[in-house]
């Protein structure tokens, strides 16, 4: 009963091994979370300035990932590829499946920060003449994206999470550390304190830290 | 693909899984109603350390993944000597999960409702109580609907962490199929179309309450989903 | 330098201009005076091919706006590129300033030479710091649209305008939005511009101030020229529409 003792020496003993996977986790989510914004942003440019059919596909990408889990998508890539002769390894099948399953929520949320840009400064931008992919980049994105700021902040919260996900696939992440530490140690309840500080910790500087960025911006 | 006749034996097996997979969901959901509502009423009501505590509560709960919440509940009781079956834990977990979660949309509900509602129902002689139940919490519901089946939709989805855990869920049986079929690409897309056919209704109901909010004219508190 | 001829636009069944001619020479203002929905921001908005047209031509010092040189029924619009270099040749002011919200007064008036005339920034940066003088703001160079009023605003816009070094300059109403103190500032540059020799097509209620600045004034209606002519002929109009729309300004 550790009740009253508590016995934090295995967990100094693993500090290196809780270093590595601490890096494990920010790696994957930074690669998720960039990964992430990249496909959501296009796919928000492309519904917003495509065809129809392109919007239909949009929206089927954005229903697919929203209406199941992003474990499914993990097993789907890394069991379910080799099928097809493709064998991602652990570290990206999960990366890729949580940029892709996170990707539907930045796709709706970019899409709200586009609508938020007045229209009319794209017309001035066209009347300097500016062309498409230059409005885009230099005028409408930057508004739109600081405007999705909050709404991003919570999916990459939520990516920064679900890294602990690719513990299944055997990523030797915080998660993946945090259940061998206690099957070889019986330490549970230490455990427990110092890895969900560890997440505790990720996922509240992150939000901190984007916090600062939008207060930080200017123009308001 | 030409093997997927191979797979039509394992459909009860998946079913057996998706049926617990709604129970747990729909008990995390059910009870964390419940408890997101009185947990969001207390708050509503109580003194600064009461709201700081489940403040901090809840901070916690939305800053740490759920397997590690539901890591807690299977083997930090335990040393405790509470000892409860795979599925009553997972289900304790995932209530726990949804009642602060579902606290944070009830407290925001009610925040919503103008405090002058509360204080005219005061004044026509409700007591604390009656005022909450008959004039604010009626209102605060109908500006919570969006978020609370997008909490629902998050729920059943959240259903599949406990696969790690051994729990005979859905996705778990799955996993096992595919390790005895080795069939992993026609069998997670099974579990793929199957998740998405359950939870699009919701989603779709989600929007359409949100939509109805926007042109009742009240704010609608559903974020873009999560 | 502008020639307008026999221009035609509609939005679906709606003729918004109706057969309409105009000549604008180079050095010259050219003021539209009209009704609200006589199809003069159209008419501007046409010009710079933000708003496509059917019928009729418009040439810029020759060269045709938005089509192709073909001549014959089927016309062919230019290459995007091609739209975007004549608009930058040819740039308008808004009526609502239209400022990029995430820059600053220096940013704006810089932004489109580095983008579209791809200038090195710092060169980019020291012509637009010029500009930005010359409207009488070097004071608020490196504020946010936000932070700056109308009067302010408006004339950034011009100076982002002018940094382009356009053949014509294009005002939609822009001190419709302003209050009277305000509106001074921003017509006290443009008649500074008119003086340099800047050719103008100008839409505006600001009947005294037309009167001052243009060398010919056009007074629309419902998609067509009703009267065109010196400035001399608001004191004496002809037609009975425009008689009408003078007498609620009350001109003696």
């Amino acid at each position: 009963m550790d009740g009253y003792h508590f016995y934090f020496a295995p967990i100094w003993a693993a500090l290196p091994d809780i270093y590595e996977a601490t890096g494990v986790a920010a790696l994957v989510a930074v690669t998720s979370m960039a990964l992430a914004l990249a496909i959501g942003t296009m796919a928000a440019l492309a519904a917003e300035y495509g065809g129809h059919r392109v919007k239909v596909l949009v929206a089927v990408y954005v229903e697919a990932m929203r209406n199941s889990p992003s474990l499914v998508k993990m097993y789907f890539i890394f069991l379910g590829l080799p099928s097809l002769g493709l064998f991602p390894s652990p570290f990206w099948s999960g990366v890729i499946a949580l940029a892709l399953h996170n990707g539907g929520y930045v796709t709706e949320i970019v899409r709200g920060g586009l609508a938020a840009v007045n229209r009319t400064e794209v017309q001035a931008a066209a009347s300097l003449g500016f062309g498409w992919l230059d409005t885009q980049r230099s005028i409408v994105l930057p508004q739109a994206l600081r405007y999705a700021l909050p709404s991003l902040t919570n999916v990459g919260v939520e990516i920064i999470k679900d890294t602990s996900f690719t513990s299944a696939l055997a990523v030797k992440e915080l998660f993946y550390l945090m259940t061998a530490l206690v099957s070889s140690t019986l330490r549970s309840f230490e455990i427990l304190i110092v890895f969900a500080g560890i997440y505790f910790a990720m996922t509240t500087l992150f939000a901190v830290a984007m916090k600062l960025v939008e207060l930080r911006t200017p123009w308001r | 693909m030409q093997r997927i006749g191979s797979l039509v034996p394992l459909l009860p097996l998946l079913v057996k899984g998706i049926g617990v997979t709604l129970l747990l969901a729909g008990l995390s959901i059910g009870f964390g109603f419940v408890f997101g509502l009185l947990l969001g009423s207390l708050y509503a009501w109580c003194g600064r350390l009461v709201r700081s505590l489940l403040f901090l509560l809840v901070t916690i709960v939305r800053g740490v993944p759920v397997v590690v919440q539901v890591f807690a509940v299977f083997f930090v009781l335990p040393a405790y000597g509470i000892k409860f079956s795979a599925v009553t834990s997972a289900a304790i977990a995932l209530t726990l999960f949804a009642s602060f979660t579902i606290m944070e949309i009830v407290r925001g509900g009610i925040e919503a409702v103008p405090r002058a509602q509360f204080q005219a129902a005061l004044s026509l002689g409700f007591s604390n109580i009656g005022a909450m139940t008959t004039v604010v919490l009626p209102q605060a519901m109908r500006s919570m609907t969006p978020s609370l089946v997008n909490q629902a939709v998050f729920m059943v989805k959240a259903t599949s962490v406990v696969s790690l855990f051994g729990v005979t869920e859905f996705l778990y049986v799955a996993k096992e199929q595919i390790e005895r079929t080795l069939m992993g690409f026609e069998i997670m897309a099974i579990v793929w179309v199957a998740y998405t056919l359950i939870c699009y209704p919701l989603t779709a109901l989600g929007r359409w309450s949100e939509a109805r909010l926007k042109v009742r004219g009240q704010t609608a508190l559903a974020s873009a989903g999560l | 330098m502008i020639e307008i001829v026999a221009l035609q636009k509609s939005y679906g069944t709606r003729r918004i201009i109706d057969g309409i001619s105009l000549s604008v020479p180079k050095g010259t203002v050219c003021g539209v005076l009209g009704p609200s929905g006589s199809g003069k921001s159209t008419l501007l908005r046409c010009v710079n091919f933000l708003e496509p047209y059917e019928v009729g031509e418009i040439r810029i010092d020759g060269e045709l706006v938005g089509y192709a040189e073909h001549g014959g029924r089927s016309r062919v619009r230019r290459p995007r590129r091609e739209i975007a270099r004549m608009r930058s040749e040819c740039s308008m002011v808004f009526q609502q300033f239209n400022l990029f919200s995430h820059m600053t007064a220096l940013e704006n008036v810089a932004v489109a030479l580095v983008k579209v005339r791809s200038l090195p920034r710092t060169v980019a940066r020291e012509r637009a710091a010029g500009l930005i003088d010359k409207v009488g703001l070097s004071a608020r160079k490196d504020a946010y649209p936000a932070f700056l009023s109308g009067g302010e605003q408006q004339r950034v816009a011009i100076a982002r305008a002018l940094a382009m070094e356009p053949k014509v300059l294009l005002l939609d109403e822009v001190t419709s939005a302003l209050d009277p103190e305000r509106a001074a500032e921003v017509l006290d540059v443009i008649a500074a511009l008119a003086r340099e020799g800047m050719t103008m097509i100008m839409v505006t209620h600001q009947v005294h101030f037309a009167r001052e600045v243009c060398q010919n004034i056009v007074f629309m209606d419902e998609g067509q020229v009703v009267e065109s002519g010196p400035p001399g002929m608001l004191l004496t109009p002809s037609t009975e529409r425009l008689r009408g729309f003078l007498r609620h300004l009350r001109l003696t």
